[in-house]
């Protein structure tokens, strides 16, 4: 089956969330929170919005980790099982 | 049915561009419908009709700015019957919107009658009483039709408050002004400006400070947490939101406004919750009645609230209903914040950011999440007793959070 490109869609959540942010400017392993000044509901709304976009369960303990572009993507790929 | 006006939002707001009708004539509308979308210091809000009935005419053109009070649209069919129900209604109405503070707090009970605020005075002039704090509605206009100028409002302030009083309140109201016009595109600042110079230079605050032990309150919500899909998980502010809420029911006292040098406590708990936005500057939409409604009620209208306030979609009944602010200053935030009070509310809550700190409990020493709470109060309104009282029921809360 086709990669899933996580990045493009965690961006487009960070958009609805933030459409003022620049997303381009945005390294990888950046902090979300302090880059784009997204506080603890934006970063809920996030992930409400990929975890009904790709049917995954997002445990409540994993946000404090979940904070970079990198580490939500490579959390997706290992919960999301790939064929 | 009657006249649809344009909605004030807040007592600093004298008009607002229309920016698009949702409905056109012949359409039937129902109450809570979003008929428009106008522009305001507050950002692009959605107003809403408050009765069903038929949009007969749309008066205002999009595009058009539209002071607070005009009349935007005709709703419902018959004339003879509104034009007779609004001879009757104009001098209770009156009597009613003494201050723009007043005007502020009644804007949905206003706007089910037929419309009232019907003199006519210049921008200048509405937004020169609003400094003064003179009621139009006593001014006697010298323009064509009674019209009100700016003029007229100083010559009634200076008659009725006496020379000093008018010298050093046109003084004040000047550097407000000045602050106003000099920056015309950034209206949301120069709103905040001047509600919290008002703020500043009427209300006598008085400020309370609590540390909670939030250990009870956070494992409730990991045990609500942990069986529920993310979508329907119950975050901190809206635990606390709901928490202020109950804690107000026995403590009504700081829920209301202080309007005409009175007291009016609000049987509504409409809790405001401050959002800053990135962009800068902040909206305060309120959860309406969060008193009686559940925590999964409260966070759904919370969540989506949010997401509207970033996009410019807040319905003006959320905008200018709130009885009482919370602000919060979210996990990166700092420790603890002291509030300026929204006037002519009474009380501002504000929470810092929930952090583990060595406690004692049972006489021993204990790393605990704790939060800081502090009251913002108008010592016009209540005493620090109250307040102190109003700090106390909201920890009870926060300690027995299954009863939430």
């Amino acid at each position: 089956m086709n990669q899933i490109d996580y990045l493009s869609i965690i961006k487009k959540h960070l958009h609805r969330v933030a459409p003022e942010a620049d997303l381009e400017k945005l390294r990888p392993a950046d902090d979300l929170g302090t880059q784009l000044d997204i506080d603890s509901m934006d970063f809920y709304n996030i992930m409400v919005g990929i975890s009904e976009e790709l049917h995954v369960d997002i445990p409540e303990e994993q946000y404090d980790k979940l904070r970079s572009l990198k580490a939500i993507k490579d959390f997706l790929a290992s919960a999301i099982p790939q064929n | 049915m009657g006249d649809f006006v344009m909605p004030s939002l807040g007592s600093q707001m004298i008009e607002a561009k229309l920016v698009q009708w949702h409905v056109k004539p012949g359409d039937k509308v129902k109450k809570g419908d979003i008929i428009g979308e106008i522009d305001t210091e507050k950002g692009l809000i959605d107003i809403e009709v408050f009765e069903d009935g038929t949009i007969t005419e749309l008066r205002a053109k999009e595009g058009e700015t539209i002071p607070v009070g005009s009349v935007m649209a005709i709703i419902g069919g018959d004339k003879e019957h509104k034009a007779a129900a609004q001879q009757k209604e104009v001098p209770a109405e009156e009597k009613k919107i003494k201050k723009n503070g007043k005007q502020e707090v009644t804007v949905s009970a206003r706007e089910k009658r037929p419309p009232v605020h019907r003199m006519k005075a210049s921008p200048l002039a509405r937004r020169v009483a609003e400094d003064l704090h003179v009621d139009l509605g006593k001014v006697k206009g010298s323009g064509p039709e009674g019209t009100i100028h700016k003029k007229d409002v100083e010559a009634y302030a200076r008659e009725t408050k006496g020379e000093e009083t008018f010298k050093k309140e046109i003084e004040m109201a000047a550097h407000v002004s000045a602050a106003t016009e000099a920056k015309a595109p950034k209206s949301m600042r120069q709103s905040i400006a001047a509600a919290m110079s008002r703020s500043n230079r009427e209300i006598p605050h008085y400020y309370l400070e609590t540390e909670i032990d939030m250990t009870a309150a956070m494992d409730r919500l990991e045990e609500i947490n942990r069986k529920r899909a993310v979508n329907e998980r119950i975050l901190p502010p809206v635990l606390l939101i709901k928490a202020v809420a109950n804690a107000l029911t026995e403590v009504p006292e700081l829920n209301g406004f202080w309007t005409d040098e009175v007291m009016h406590v609000e049987e509504g708990i409409h809790i405001g919750f401050a959002i800053s936005l990135r962009q800068g500057g902040l909206v305060i939409p309120a959860v309406l009645n969060a008193d009686m409604k559940s925590l999964d009620e409260i966070r759904t209208e919370f969540v989506d609230m949010i997401m509207r306030a970033r996009e410019g979609h807040l319905k003006s009944r959320e905008i200018s209903s709130a009885t009482i602010t919370i602000t919060s200053l979210g996990e990166r935030g700092a420790e603890k914040v002291f509030g300026v009070i929204y006037p002519p509310q009474v009380a501002l809550v504000g929470f810092g950011r929930i952090s583990p700190k060595p406690i004692v409990v049972d006489g021993l020493i204990g790393i605990r999440p704790v939060l800081s709470a502090t009251l913002a109060g108008d010592h016009r309104a209540t005493d620090g007793h109250t307040g102190s009282r109003f700090l106390e029921k909201l920890n009870e809360q926060l300690q027995h959070p299954e009863k939430v």
